[in-house]
């Protein structure tokens, strides 16, 4: 068929009359709120109706002469008015409801999230009777975090392009998470909890295990109000519950078709504004789907990205990318050059002028993709040799970096009294990976010390050459001590790591709320890696028998950006020297930015801090520098540490 | 009468994206819904364009509440819906296409989609004004044009000829 038809046939669509008795029919509507055909409009509670003179005056106050209220002559509307009902009827029919669904083969259900009427997340789930079950949420972070419902006036920054995406599955009675997707590393993380959480995601299939009641959704609510229900016209009913909530009300709706089965929720905040307080969401639709002969869900392959469509997940569209086509790369330059100058670690010492300049002088208005990439280039040129712009035709299928191949894994022996941990490259993606890395620390310093506690301890860092800074605080946790132990700062934000009484880490202060750029062109912009915090609980690290114990670091030219953020959390703690050659000279956090097509901006953006309160920019120098002989045999600088150990007062 | 005034623009609106037979209800519901929310609407805001709005939210919550459950056997008899179409008498066969081939399609679309694919086709909007509408920028509004039109010719696309044949032969 022609496009031709097809648009004919979409203009004949608006060519429509409506029926003679719409004005009446909607007059009767606003006139009598309390029995209104509209499933909202019915069950909002009289004190938020205003009598109708009252509200006339008010229409004609703002709206000026044109007449206002109801019409002269009324109508029932087209559709059944509600009767009321007791709670306790409700509740009997929204339990038998799910029942009705418990007994099924299977239930697909899809949700919709809104702040303020735009559209905050999406989420998937499907559930099988054995319990098995997964949950996928894509959230839009600049709509759901961001704060923008606060201002009378304000929109959400930067909507759709930052997109996080989770998965959940509980399959064979197995937890498997992945969290976050910043950077995009997604990693599974599986069966590493103790038992399986009450809620993935989204509450409902844990309403259909019976785990939880099906209305203790998104608004966690008391089951009270005004309840009413209506036929709906094929059969089924919808039930209804309003409760008061501040100035406004909270409506519930509950769809249950002619078979008896549950087959949507609806909750709507009504004229309640989102405070800085609760939860932004303001609308949340479920809905369901039951599945006469579902297939089993799959366990999933842990050692390959997550994957939702794996999961027979349909097409979910949160928000749609920019084509190429439609990018205009003027303004892409623009957007790539206000990014970098919020975000440059050194921002306020940069010559932005000079980089726009170079960047924007004789660009055509309309450039081609060529031109935006060489000028976003000339202008990192200007300001930075630490900034990379990577064109889309020369990014790497896979994004290489430190700790994508094979990695080493860390070691730890004895000498003589002292431990002595080696804290290699850690491994860059890969749950299994990622887990094997930390249990071979873990085990290796558990056997240092089984015979007898180890009185002060090695950390070797010299072949740490980059990677996240997760997975070697998630091993040296016990030996950092307890309390925040490394700070990053980038612009006006910061984010931190702090150590709990058991050694595991987790990440605190940054706040995803902090878009200084609204640009469709940035797809994801810096930002906490949550699921490397995550692996944290899931192997958790040694605990040294001697608490405080005084500790070695060593490192050289080998020891890079992660590496070196390791090193800057154990500066400043007691008891502790740091042996060796200068560092790599890349200690900051340096994400690689991705833009609307595909090409990556990688550049510094979160400066490691001690706990004292030191910046660390560049190579940093032990306390003790010294040669690595090694390549030559010997090695003075782990026997300057031991020597160092072997005279403290904890190591007699 | 401002009731009078917008009732025809926004039932079309309404009917548009989804459906005359539910176009109605979604005006109603969006009447009611202006109502109690007037004491937002700032005297410098034009009500239309504020009305306009919130059919539109309205009208993809119905769809949201609605569109993935089985739908009727289509009934020619039904009178809301066969306002949609222009005039049975004057183009049998196009009207019989649209209803059971056309309709169909633009069903399967998703509520954005058929919101974009209403204010620009349906109602003559410019991209600019139907992106404004939707507050959704321009780019946003061309992709979700192109993929709306993009899903409607999959859907027409796939093995559904027998039925088409059937009914117009």
């Amino acid at each position: 068929m022609s496009d031709e038809r097809i648009i004919q046939y979409l203009r004949q669509r608006g060519r429509v009359l409506p029926p003679h008795d719409l004005v009446a029919d909607v007059m009767a509507a606003i006139d009598r709120p309390a029995v209104a055909p509209s499933r909202f409009g019915a069950y909002v509670p009289a004190f938020v109706a205003l009598g109708a003179a009252a509200v006339i005056a008010v229409l004609a106050l703002v709206l000026g002469p044109a007449r206002v209220g109801p019409a002269p002559t009324t109508s029932a509307g087209p559709s059944a008015a509600a009767s009321e009902a007791t709670v306790d009827e409700l509740r009997a029919a929204v339990t038998a409801a799910v029942d009705v669904l418990r007994s099924q083969a299977g239930v697909d259900g899809t949700g919709t999230y809104e702040v303020r009427d735009e559209l905050g997340s999406v989420s998937w789930f499907s559930w099988r009777p054995n319990g098995d079950q997964v949950v996928v949420n894509l959230r839009d972070v600049d709509v759901t975090e961001s704060g923008w419902w606060l201002d009378p006036d304000g929109g959400p920054p930067n909507r759709g392009t930052n997109i996080s995406t989770t998965i959940q599955a509980l399959v064979g009675g197995s937890y498997y998470f992945t969290r976050g997707d910043v950077g995009g590393d997604d990693l599974w993380i599986s069966g590493l909890r103790e038992g399986s959480p009450d809620v993935l995601g989204t509450p409902f299939p844990a309403a259909l295990d019976g785990r939880v009641d099906p209305w203790m959704g998104e608004f966690a609510l008391t089951l009270e109000g005004e309840a009413s229900v209506r036929p709906i016209g094929d059969g089924g009913d919808l039930w209804t519950l309003v409760r008061p909530v501040r100035e406004g009300s909270l409506v519930q709706e509950f769809d249950i078709g002619p078979d008896g089965a549950l087959r949507s929720m609806v909750h709507e905040l009504v004229g309640v504004a989102p405070t800085v307080d609760e939860r932004p969401i303001t609308s949340a639709v479920i809905e369901l789907t039951i599945l006469d002969h579902p297939e089993p869900i799959p366990a999933p392959d842990t050692d390959s990205r997550p994957d939702p469509a794996a999961f027979g997940m349909p097409d979910l569209e949160l928000a749609p990318g920019v084509p190429e086509a439609e990018i205009e790369y003027r303004r892409y330059v623009e957007d790539a050059l206000a990014y970098m100058q919020a975000y440059h670690w050194n921002s306020a010492e940069i010559d932005w002028a000079a980089a726009r300049s170079a960047a924007l002088d004789g660009l055509p208005a309309d450039p081609d993709p060529a031109q935006a990439h060489q000028r976003i280039q000339n202008a990192i040129q200007t300001f930075d040799f630490s900034t990379v712009f990577v064109r889309p035709q020369d990014v790497p299928p896979d994004d290489g970096g430190p700790g994508s191949g094979p990695t080493a894994l860390p070691t730890a022996v004895r000498i003589g009294d002292v431990g002595h941990i080696v804290v290699p490259t850690p491994p860059s993606s890969g749950a299994s990976a990622l887990r094997e890395y930390l249990r071979a620390a873990r085990l290796g310093m558990g056997s240092v010390e089984e015979a007898s506690p180890a009185c002060g301890w090695i950390v070797d860092l010299r072949d740490h050459a980059g990677g996240a800074w997760g997975p070697p605080m998630a091993v040296l946790g016990g030996l950092v001590g307890e309390g925040r132990a490394l700070t990053f700062v980038s612009g006006s934000a910061e984010w931190w790591l702090e150590v709990g009484s058991e050694g595991l880490v987790t990440s605190a202060g940054f706040d995803e709320s902090d878009v200084l750029v609204d640009s469709p062109y940035i797809v994801t912009s810096i930002g906490g890696d949550e699921e490397i915090v995550d692996a944290f609980a899931a192997e958790p690290p040694h605990l040294p028998r001697v608490p405080g114990a005084p500790v070695a670091v060593l490192v050289g030219n080998g020891t890079v950006t992660g590496g070196e953020q390791t090193l800057v959390a154990f500066l400043g703690r007691p008891s502790t020297r740091v042996f060796g050659g200068p560092t790599g000279g890349s200690p900051m956090v340096a994400p690689n930015t991705r833009m609307a097509d595909e090409a990556v901006l990688r550049m510094p953006t979160g400066v490691p801090v001690d706990r004292d309160g030191t910046r660390y920019t560049t190579s940093i120098l032990p306390d003790e520098i010294l040669g690595d002989t090694r390549p030559i045999g010997g090695d003075v600088i782990l026997e300057a540490a031991v020597d160092w150990l072997g005279g403290s007062a904890d190591c007699p | 009468m401002l009731v009078q005034e917008h009732a025809t623009d926004t039932y079309r609106l309404a009917s548009a994206i989804v459906g005359a037979a539910d176009a109605a209800d979604v005006t109603q519901e969006t009447f009611v819904a202006a109502w109690q929310q007037l004491r937002s609407l700032r005297e410098d805001r034009a009500f239309g364009p504020w009305l306009r709005r919130i059919c539109i939210n309205r009208s993809r919550n119905w769809l949201r509440t609605r569109q993935r459950r089985p739908q009727a056997v289509l009934d020619v008899g039904d009178a809301d819906a066969a306002a949609a179409i222009p005039d049975p008498r004057g183009d049998f066969r196009g009207a019989v296409e649209a209803r059971t081939v056309l309709e169909p399609a633009f069903d399967a679309l998703s509520p954005d989609q058929r919101a974009v694919l209403a204010l620009h086709y349906s109602l003559g909007f410019s991209i600019a004004e139907s992106a404004e509408a939707l507050g959704v920028r321009v780019g946003t509004a061309k992709s979700r044009l192109s993929a709306g039109l993009a899903a409607m010719r999959r859907e027409l696309d796939r093995p559904l000829r027998d039925v088409e044949t059937e009914v117009v032969s």
